[in-house]
Protein backbone atom coordinates (compact mmCIF):
# COMPACT_ATOMS: atom_id res chain seq x y z
CA UNK A 1 0.00 0.00 0.00
CA UNK A 2 2.70 2.62 1.22
CA UNK A 3 4.68 1.89 -1.73
CA UNK A 4 1.53 2.03 -3.88
CA UNK A 5 1.26 5.52 -2.70
CA UNK A 6 4.55 6.85 -2.96
CA UNK A 7 4.28 5.12 -7.21
CA UNK A 8 1.18 7.34 -7.67
CA UNK A 9 2.89 10.46 -5.90
CA UNK A 10 5.36 10.73 -8.39
CA UNK A 11 2.67 11.24 -11.01
CA UNK A 12 3.33 15.02 -11.08
CA UNK A 13 -0.37 16.86 -12.38
CA UNK A 14 -2.41 13.80 -12.02
CA UNK A 15 -3.19 14.13 -8.50
CA UNK A 16 -3.55 17.41 -6.62
CA UNK A 17 -3.28 16.92 -2.74
CA UNK A 18 -4.24 20.11 -1.66
CA UNK A 19 -4.29 23.76 -3.87
CA UNK A 20 -2.34 24.96 -1.10
CA UNK A 21 0.70 22.57 -1.92
CA UNK A 22 3.97 24.11 -2.92
CA UNK A 23 4.73 21.61 -5.04
CA UNK A 24 7.10 23.37 -8.01
CA UNK A 25 9.33 21.57 -10.80
CA UNK A 26 12.74 23.03 -11.13
CA UNK A 27 11.89 25.71 -13.56
CA UNK A 28 9.75 26.79 -11.39
CA UNK A 29 12.07 27.73 -8.93
CA UNK A 30 14.24 30.99 -7.66
CA UNK A 31 13.25 32.64 -10.70
CA UNK A 32 14.16 36.42 -9.77
CA UNK A 33 18.10 34.93 -9.94
CA UNK A 34 17.31 32.97 -12.98
CA UNK A 35 16.41 36.10 -14.62
CA UNK A 36 18.70 37.78 -13.49
CA UNK A 37 21.58 35.86 -14.36
CA UNK A 38 20.14 35.70 -18.29
CA UNK A 39 20.05 39.91 -18.09
CA UNK A 40 23.42 40.05 -16.82
CA UNK A 41 24.02 38.56 -20.47
CA UNK A 42 22.55 40.84 -22.20
CA UNK A 43 24.01 44.63 -23.11
CA UNK A 44 22.51 47.37 -22.03
CA UNK A 45 22.43 50.34 -24.35
CA UNK A 46 22.03 54.27 -23.85
CA UNK A 47 18.02 53.63 -23.65
CA UNK A 48 16.34 50.80 -22.03
CA UNK A 49 13.14 49.45 -22.92
CA UNK A 50 11.16 47.90 -20.43
CA UNK A 51 7.44 46.45 -21.05
CA UNK A 52 5.70 46.72 -17.54
CA UNK A 53 2.21 44.90 -17.10
CA UNK A 54 0.23 43.64 -13.78
CA UNK A 55 -2.62 42.38 -11.64
CA UNK A 56 -2.95 38.68 -14.07
CA UNK A 57 -4.91 37.45 -11.25
CA UNK A 58 -7.15 35.32 -12.70
CA UNK A 59 -7.17 36.37 -15.87
CA UNK A 60 -4.53 33.41 -17.79
CA UNK A 61 -6.19 34.15 -21.56
CA UNK A 62 -5.83 37.75 -21.30
CA UNK A 63 -2.62 37.42 -20.48
CA UNK A 64 -1.85 34.57 -23.24
CA UNK A 65 -2.50 37.82 -25.80
CA UNK A 66 -0.28 40.41 -23.25
CA UNK A 67 2.74 37.89 -24.13
CA UNK A 68 1.27 37.77 -28.04
CA UNK A 69 1.62 41.54 -28.14
CA UNK A 70 4.69 42.18 -26.21
CA UNK A 71 6.24 39.87 -28.19
CA UNK A 72 6.25 42.17 -31.81
CA UNK A 73 7.87 44.97 -29.89
CA UNK A 74 11.50 44.97 -30.75
CA UNK A 75 14.64 44.91 -28.09
CA UNK A 76 12.96 44.66 -24.99
CA UNK A 77 15.31 44.35 -22.58
CA UNK A 78 13.42 42.72 -19.61
CA UNK A 79 9.53 42.87 -18.35
CA UNK A 80 8.25 43.74 -15.02
CA UNK A 81 4.75 42.35 -13.82
CA UNK A 82 3.72 44.51 -11.08
CA UNK A 83 2.33 41.90 -8.78
CA UNK A 84 -0.78 40.11 -7.81
CA UNK A 85 0.57 37.09 -9.98
CA UNK A 86 -2.45 35.02 -8.34
CA UNK A 87 -5.96 35.77 -7.33
CA UNK A 88 -6.47 33.36 -4.77
CA UNK A 89 -2.69 32.63 -3.54
CA UNK A 90 -2.71 29.08 -4.80
CA UNK A 91 -0.02 27.52 -6.26
CA UNK A 92 -1.26 26.61 -9.54
CA UNK A 93 -2.19 29.85 -10.27
CA UNK A 94 1.57 31.10 -10.11
CA UNK A 95 2.64 28.09 -12.18
CA UNK A 96 0.08 28.71 -14.59
CA UNK A 97 1.05 32.50 -15.03
CA UNK A 98 4.42 31.37 -15.04
CA UNK A 99 3.57 29.00 -17.88
CA UNK A 100 2.14 31.89 -19.87
CA UNK A 101 5.10 34.20 -18.88
CA UNK A 102 7.91 31.99 -19.90
CA UNK A 103 6.37 32.28 -23.99
CA UNK A 104 7.81 35.80 -23.61
CA UNK A 105 10.76 36.51 -25.71
CA UNK A 106 13.03 38.48 -22.40
CA UNK A 107 13.13 37.26 -19.23
CA UNK A 108 10.78 38.91 -16.49
CA UNK A 109 10.75 40.22 -13.06
CA UNK A 110 7.88 40.65 -10.00
CA UNK A 111 6.98 42.33 -6.96
CA UNK A 112 5.05 40.92 -4.77
CA UNK A 113 1.12 41.86 -4.86
CA UNK A 114 -1.44 41.64 -1.68
CA UNK A 115 -3.25 38.42 -3.26
CA UNK A 116 0.43 36.91 -3.72
CA UNK A 117 0.64 37.26 0.43
CA UNK A 118 -2.99 34.98 0.85
CA UNK A 119 -3.15 31.44 2.40
CA UNK A 120 0.20 30.70 1.74
CA UNK A 121 1.41 32.04 -0.78
CA UNK A 122 4.35 33.94 0.77
CA UNK A 123 5.90 30.91 1.03
CA UNK A 124 5.02 30.23 -2.73
CA UNK A 125 6.53 33.39 -4.10
CA UNK A 126 9.87 32.70 -1.90
CA UNK A 127 10.52 29.85 -3.67
CA UNK A 128 9.49 30.55 -6.99
CA UNK A 129 10.63 33.68 -7.36
CA UNK A 130 13.01 34.98 -4.48
CA UNK A 131 13.05 37.85 -1.96
CA UNK A 132 10.18 40.48 -1.62
CA UNK A 133 12.40 43.06 -1.78
CA UNK A 134 15.31 43.03 -4.40
CA UNK A 135 17.04 45.27 -6.90
CA UNK A 136 19.59 44.94 -9.15
CA UNK A 137 21.72 47.48 -11.96
CA UNK A 138 21.43 47.75 -15.50
CA UNK A 139 23.02 49.59 -17.47
CA UNK A 140 22.92 53.40 -16.10
CA UNK A 141 20.23 52.92 -13.72
CA UNK A 142 19.29 50.84 -10.75
CA UNK A 143 15.96 48.70 -10.29
CA UNK A 144 14.57 48.86 -6.80
CA UNK A 145 11.57 46.04 -5.94
CA UNK A 146 9.86 46.72 -2.63
CA UNK A 147 6.71 44.82 -1.17
CA UNK A 148 4.37 48.15 -0.57
CA UNK A 149 1.47 45.64 1.09
CA UNK A 150 1.27 47.13 4.56
CA UNK A 151 -2.19 46.10 4.96
CA UNK A 152 -1.24 42.51 4.70
CA UNK A 153 0.80 42.91 7.52
CA UNK A 154 -1.57 44.86 9.69
CA UNK A 155 -0.19 47.91 9.06
CA UNK A 156 2.64 47.25 11.50
CA UNK A 157 4.70 50.04 10.77
CA UNK A 158 7.27 48.20 8.95
CA UNK A 159 6.23 47.63 5.19
CA UNK A 160 7.35 49.47 3.36
CA UNK A 161 10.82 48.87 4.85
CA UNK A 162 12.05 52.63 4.46
CA UNK A 163 15.49 51.61 6.15
CA UNK A 164 16.22 48.68 3.52
CA UNK A 165 14.92 51.75 0.93
CA UNK A 166 17.36 54.15 1.74
CA UNK A 167 20.18 51.51 2.16
CA UNK A 168 19.29 51.18 -1.69
CA UNK A 169 19.17 54.43 -2.82
CA UNK A 170 22.78 55.19 -2.12
CA UNK A 171 25.41 55.54 -4.07
CA UNK A 172 28.05 53.25 -3.30
CA UNK A 173 32.09 54.82 -4.56
CA UNK A 174 32.30 53.82 -7.55
CA UNK A 175 28.85 53.05 -8.43
CA UNK A 176 28.40 53.14 -12.29
CA UNK A 177 24.85 53.77 -12.32
CA UNK A 178 23.29 57.45 -12.03
CA UNK A 179 19.56 56.93 -11.63
CA UNK A 180 16.93 54.58 -9.72
CA UNK A 181 13.33 53.09 -10.22
CA UNK A 182 11.47 52.25 -7.40
CA UNK A 183 8.84 49.06 -8.45
CA UNK A 184 6.01 48.55 -6.39
CA UNK A 185 2.76 46.76 -6.21
CA UNK A 186 0.50 49.22 -3.82
CA UNK A 187 0.92 52.92 -4.54
CA UNK A 188 1.55 55.65 -1.54
CA UNK A 189 -1.96 57.42 -1.81
CA UNK A 190 -3.62 53.95 -2.02
CA UNK A 191 -5.96 53.42 1.37
CA UNK A 192 -3.70 49.77 1.36
CA UNK A 193 -0.68 51.74 1.95
CA UNK A 194 0.71 52.29 5.70
CA UNK A 195 -0.50 55.88 5.98
CA UNK A 196 2.09 56.46 8.24
CA UNK A 197 4.74 55.40 5.57
CA UNK A 198 3.24 57.28 2.87
CA UNK A 199 4.90 60.62 3.26
CA UNK A 200 8.31 59.56 4.53
CA UNK A 201 8.33 56.96 1.55
CA UNK A 202 7.99 59.67 -0.50
CA UNK A 203 10.67 61.68 1.11
CA UNK A 204 12.99 59.11 0.93
CA UNK A 205 12.13 58.80 -2.92
CA UNK A 206 12.69 62.47 -3.37
CA UNK A 207 15.98 63.01 -1.09
CA UNK A 208 17.92 60.58 -2.92
CA UNK A 209 17.96 62.77 -5.97
CA UNK A 210 17.80 59.64 -8.10
CA UNK A 211 14.86 58.54 -8.53
CA UNK A 212 12.25 60.48 -10.65
CA UNK A 213 10.01 57.49 -12.01
CA UNK A 214 8.32 55.11 -9.59
CA UNK A 215 5.72 52.23 -11.03
CA UNK A 216 2.56 50.70 -9.30
CA UNK A 217 -0.24 48.11 -10.46
CA UNK A 218 -3.10 47.33 -7.47
CA UNK A 219 -5.53 50.10 -8.66
CA UNK A 220 -6.75 48.38 -11.97
CA UNK A 221 -6.62 51.52 -13.96
CA UNK A 222 -3.84 53.53 -15.58
CA UNK A 223 -2.94 56.65 -13.50
CA UNK A 224 0.30 58.79 -14.00
CA UNK A 225 0.84 61.75 -11.44
CA UNK A 226 2.94 63.70 -9.39
CA UNK A 227 0.81 63.62 -6.07
CA UNK A 228 3.28 65.14 -3.67
CA UNK A 229 4.90 67.82 -5.42
CA UNK A 230 6.78 67.98 -9.31
CA UNK A 231 9.87 65.91 -8.92
CA UNK A 232 8.73 62.03 -8.76
CA UNK A 233 6.01 60.70 -11.24
CA UNK A 234 4.24 58.19 -10.00
CA UNK A 235 3.26 55.57 -12.75
CA UNK A 236 0.24 53.27 -12.31
CA UNK A 237 0.11 50.66 -14.74
CA UNK A 238 -3.58 49.03 -15.71
CA UNK A 239 -4.32 45.27 -15.43
CA UNK A 240 -3.82 42.55 -18.01
CA UNK A 241 -7.62 42.47 -17.81
CA UNK A 242 -7.98 45.53 -19.16
CA UNK A 243 -5.87 44.89 -21.81
CA UNK A 244 -3.54 47.35 -20.89
CA UNK A 245 0.36 47.75 -20.71
CA UNK A 246 3.21 50.25 -20.36
CA UNK A 247 6.42 50.50 -23.16
CA UNK A 248 9.13 52.36 -21.22
CA UNK A 249 12.26 53.70 -22.69
CA UNK A 250 14.66 55.00 -20.10
CA UNK A 251 17.93 57.14 -20.98
CA UNK A 252 20.31 58.86 -18.71
CA UNK A 253 18.08 61.45 -17.07
CA UNK A 254 14.85 60.66 -18.45
CA UNK A 255 12.39 58.46 -19.84
CA UNK A 256 9.24 58.18 -21.67
CA UNK A 257 5.86 55.99 -21.39
CA UNK A 258 3.45 55.26 -23.73
CA UNK A 259 -0.17 52.99 -22.65
CA UNK A 260 -0.29 50.19 -25.09
CA UNK A 261 -3.71 48.70 -26.15
CA UNK A 262 -3.91 44.42 -26.62
CA UNK B 1 -3.95 18.74 15.17
CA UNK B 2 -1.95 15.32 15.74
CA UNK B 3 -3.76 14.32 18.79
CA UNK B 4 -7.26 15.10 16.85
CA UNK B 5 -6.03 12.92 14.08
CA UNK B 6 -4.76 10.15 16.40
CA UNK B 7 -8.44 10.98 18.17
CA UNK B 8 -10.13 9.93 15.01
CA UNK B 9 -7.91 6.60 14.02
CA UNK B 10 -8.32 5.51 17.50
CA UNK B 11 -11.98 5.83 17.12
CA UNK B 12 -12.07 4.49 13.45
CA UNK B 13 -10.37 0.97 14.90
CA UNK B 14 -12.30 1.08 18.42
CA UNK B 15 -15.28 0.37 15.79
CA UNK B 16 -13.73 -1.80 13.09
CA UNK B 17 -12.41 -3.93 16.12
CA UNK B 18 -16.11 -3.96 17.85
CA UNK B 19 -17.60 -5.48 14.27
CA UNK B 20 -14.73 -7.97 13.84
CA UNK B 21 -15.88 -9.54 17.14
CA UNK B 22 -19.73 -9.59 16.57
CA UNK B 23 -21.04 -12.55 13.91
CA UNK B 24 -25.13 -10.51 13.48
CA UNK B 25 -24.80 -10.22 9.73
CA UNK B 26 -27.10 -7.12 10.01
CA UNK B 27 -25.75 -4.69 7.01
CA UNK B 28 -24.14 -1.24 8.97
CA UNK B 29 -25.53 1.87 6.83
CA UNK B 30 -21.53 3.12 8.65
CA UNK B 31 -18.40 2.68 6.74
CA UNK B 32 -14.62 4.22 6.85
CA UNK B 33 -12.73 5.67 4.19
CA UNK B 34 -9.20 6.25 3.62
CA UNK B 35 -8.32 8.56 0.38
CA UNK B 36 -5.16 9.56 -1.43
CA UNK B 37 -4.95 13.07 -3.05
CA UNK B 38 -8.38 15.06 -3.89
CA UNK B 39 -7.56 18.12 -2.16
CA UNK B 40 -7.62 16.15 1.83
CA UNK B 41 -3.69 16.02 1.48
CA UNK B 42 -1.64 13.46 1.06
CA UNK B 43 -3.57 11.13 3.23
CA UNK B 44 -6.92 11.25 4.34
CA UNK B 45 -8.78 8.93 6.85
CA UNK B 46 -12.92 9.58 6.75
CA UNK B 47 -16.32 8.11 8.62
CA UNK B 48 -19.49 8.31 7.35
CA UNK B 49 -22.73 6.58 6.37
CA UNK B 50 -25.28 6.25 3.59
CA UNK B 51 -28.89 7.02 3.57
CA UNK B 52 -32.16 6.19 1.22
CA UNK B 53 -30.54 2.28 0.27
CA UNK B 54 -27.49 3.75 -0.42
CA UNK B 55 -28.08 6.08 -2.83
CA UNK B 56 -26.45 9.07 -0.81
CA UNK B 57 -23.34 8.93 1.45
CA UNK B 58 -21.92 11.42 3.28
CA UNK B 59 -18.85 11.45 5.44
CA UNK B 60 -16.25 13.44 7.48
CA UNK B 61 -12.78 13.43 6.38
CA UNK B 62 -9.11 14.22 7.89
CA UNK B 63 -6.22 14.83 5.69
CA UNK B 64 -2.99 15.63 5.99
CA UNK B 65 0.08 16.44 3.84
CA UNK B 66 3.32 15.84 4.90
CA UNK B 67 6.06 18.72 3.87
CA UNK B 68 8.31 16.34 2.36
CA UNK B 69 5.57 15.54 -0.02
CA UNK B 70 3.70 19.08 -0.42
CA UNK B 71 6.18 21.39 0.42
CA UNK B 72 4.45 22.54 2.93
CA UNK B 73 2.80 20.93 5.97
CA UNK B 74 -1.12 21.09 5.66
CA UNK B 75 -3.70 19.43 7.97
CA UNK B 76 -7.09 19.55 5.91
CA UNK B 77 -10.80 18.59 7.53
CA UNK B 78 -13.86 17.95 5.26
CA UNK B 79 -17.27 17.12 5.24
CA UNK B 80 -18.27 14.77 1.67
CA UNK B 81 -21.60 14.48 0.15
CA UNK B 82 -21.80 11.69 -2.40
CA UNK B 83 -24.75 11.25 -4.90
CA UNK B 84 -24.75 7.51 -6.40
CA UNK B 85 -27.85 7.82 -9.04
CA UNK B 86 -27.32 4.83 -10.76
CA UNK B 87 -27.97 1.21 -9.89
CA UNK B 88 -24.58 -0.70 -9.34
CA UNK B 89 -23.39 -3.01 -12.24
CA UNK B 90 -22.96 -6.38 -11.46
CA UNK B 91 -19.21 -7.90 -13.29
CA UNK B 92 -18.39 -11.28 -11.83
CA UNK B 93 -17.81 -11.35 -7.80
CA UNK B 94 -17.88 -7.44 -8.05
CA UNK B 95 -19.98 -4.61 -8.04
CA UNK B 96 -19.39 -1.44 -9.99
CA UNK B 97 -20.91 2.00 -8.97
CA UNK B 98 -20.15 3.67 -12.85
CA UNK B 99 -21.51 6.66 -11.12
CA UNK B 100 -20.53 8.74 -8.17
CA UNK B 101 -21.03 13.03 -7.85
CA UNK B 102 -21.11 15.27 -5.03
CA UNK B 103 -19.55 17.90 -3.47
CA UNK B 104 -17.01 18.47 -0.70
CA UNK B 105 -16.29 21.28 1.64
CA UNK B 106 -12.78 21.56 2.88
CA UNK B 107 -11.80 23.38 5.52
CA UNK B 108 -7.85 24.28 5.76
CA UNK B 109 -6.02 24.42 9.90
CA UNK B 110 -3.19 27.40 9.80
CA UNK B 111 -3.42 30.81 10.99
CA UNK B 112 -2.23 31.57 7.47
CA UNK B 113 -5.56 30.77 6.11
CA UNK B 114 -9.25 32.62 6.59
CA UNK B 115 -12.77 31.02 6.47
CA UNK B 116 -13.92 34.47 6.62
CA UNK B 117 -11.89 37.94 5.96
CA UNK B 118 -11.06 39.39 9.29
CA UNK B 119 -12.54 42.43 9.67
CA UNK B 120 -9.79 43.91 11.82
CA UNK B 121 -7.28 43.70 8.80
CA UNK B 122 -9.90 44.23 5.72
CA UNK B 123 -12.65 46.94 4.69
CA UNK B 124 -15.92 44.66 4.33
CA UNK B 125 -15.83 42.24 1.26
CA UNK B 126 -12.12 43.34 0.21
CA UNK B 127 -11.46 40.40 -1.20
CA UNK B 128 -14.55 38.24 -1.58
CA UNK B 129 -13.55 34.49 -1.04
CA UNK B 130 -12.41 32.34 2.07
CA UNK B 131 -8.57 30.92 2.04
CA UNK B 132 -9.53 28.10 4.40
CA UNK B 133 -13.18 27.15 2.87
CA UNK B 134 -13.07 25.49 -0.37
CA UNK B 135 -15.42 23.58 -2.10
CA UNK B 136 -15.24 21.04 -4.31
CA UNK B 137 -16.92 19.03 -7.25
CA UNK B 138 -16.18 15.76 -8.12
CA UNK B 139 -17.01 12.59 -10.41
CA UNK B 140 -16.06 9.08 -10.51
CA UNK B 141 -16.91 5.62 -9.65
CA UNK B 142 -16.35 2.66 -7.09
CA UNK B 143 -15.47 -1.22 -7.57
CA UNK B 144 -17.17 -3.26 -4.57
CA UNK B 145 -15.67 -6.23 -4.19
CA UNK B 146 -19.39 -7.82 -2.98
CA UNK B 147 -18.87 -11.68 -3.51
CA UNK B 148 -15.25 -11.75 -2.88
CA UNK B 149 -14.50 -13.83 0.27
CA UNK B 150 -12.46 -11.68 3.26
CA UNK B 151 -12.99 -8.95 0.78
CA UNK B 152 -16.86 -8.17 0.71
CA UNK B 153 -16.82 -5.37 3.12
CA UNK B 154 -14.54 -3.53 0.77
CA UNK B 155 -15.02 -1.20 -2.27
CA UNK B 156 -12.13 1.37 -4.02
CA UNK B 157 -13.17 4.35 -5.74
CA UNK B 158 -11.96 6.62 -8.04
CA UNK B 159 -12.54 10.36 -8.28
CA UNK B 160 -11.65 13.12 -10.75
CA UNK B 161 -12.24 15.83 -8.82
CA UNK B 162 -11.52 20.01 -8.81
CA UNK B 163 -12.56 22.93 -6.31
CA UNK B 164 -14.64 25.86 -7.70
CA UNK B 165 -11.40 28.43 -7.70
CA UNK B 166 -10.27 26.43 -10.76
CA UNK B 167 -13.60 26.02 -12.45
CA UNK B 168 -14.63 29.57 -12.18
CA UNK B 169 -10.76 30.31 -13.60
CA UNK B 170 -11.54 27.21 -16.51
CA UNK B 171 -14.81 29.22 -17.28
CA UNK B 172 -13.09 32.63 -17.82
CA UNK B 173 -10.49 31.44 -19.45
CA UNK B 174 -11.42 28.91 -21.83
CA UNK B 175 -8.91 29.05 -24.39
CA UNK B 176 -5.65 28.24 -21.95
CA UNK B 177 -7.20 26.39 -19.29
CA UNK B 178 -9.24 22.91 -19.67
CA UNK B 179 -10.83 20.55 -17.73
CA UNK B 180 -7.81 18.39 -18.13
CA UNK B 181 -5.65 21.03 -16.28
CA UNK B 182 -7.79 21.58 -13.38
CA UNK B 183 -9.27 18.31 -12.78
CA UNK B 184 -7.17 16.00 -10.98
CA UNK B 185 -7.66 12.45 -9.52
CA UNK B 186 -7.86 11.19 -6.47
CA UNK B 187 -7.92 7.37 -5.19
CA UNK B 188 -9.52 5.87 -1.75
CA UNK B 189 -10.39 2.69 -0.10
CA UNK B 190 -14.05 1.73 1.65
CA UNK B 191 -15.00 -0.70 4.31
CA UNK B 192 -18.52 -0.95 5.04
CA UNK B 193 -18.75 -1.42 9.10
Amino acid sequence: MAVLLLALSSCDGLFEYHPNQIILDSDEKNLTAYNLQKIRQQQPGDTLKLIVMGDTQRFYDDAQDFVKKANGFQDIDFVVHQGDISDFGMTQEFKWIHDIMEDLKWPYFTVIGNHDMLANARKVYKKMYGDFNYSFVYGHTKFVFIDTNSREYSFNGKVPDLGWLRGQLQQEPGATWKQAITISHIPPYDGDFDKKLELPFHQTLKESNLVSLSLYGHIHRWLSEYPYDNHILYHATTTVKERGFSYIRIWEGGYDIKRIAF
Amino acid sequence: MKPAALFLLSLLFYTVSLRAYSQERTPSPFHVKAQFAGDLGFLSVGAGRSFLKEKLETDLFLGYLPQKIGGDRIFTTAIKATYVPLRAIQVTSLDWQSLRTGLQLGYTFGNEYFAFEPHDKYPKSYYGFSTALHLYYFLGGQVDFTRVEKLNRFGIYYEVGSNVEYIVSYVQNPAYLSPAKIFNLALGVRMKL
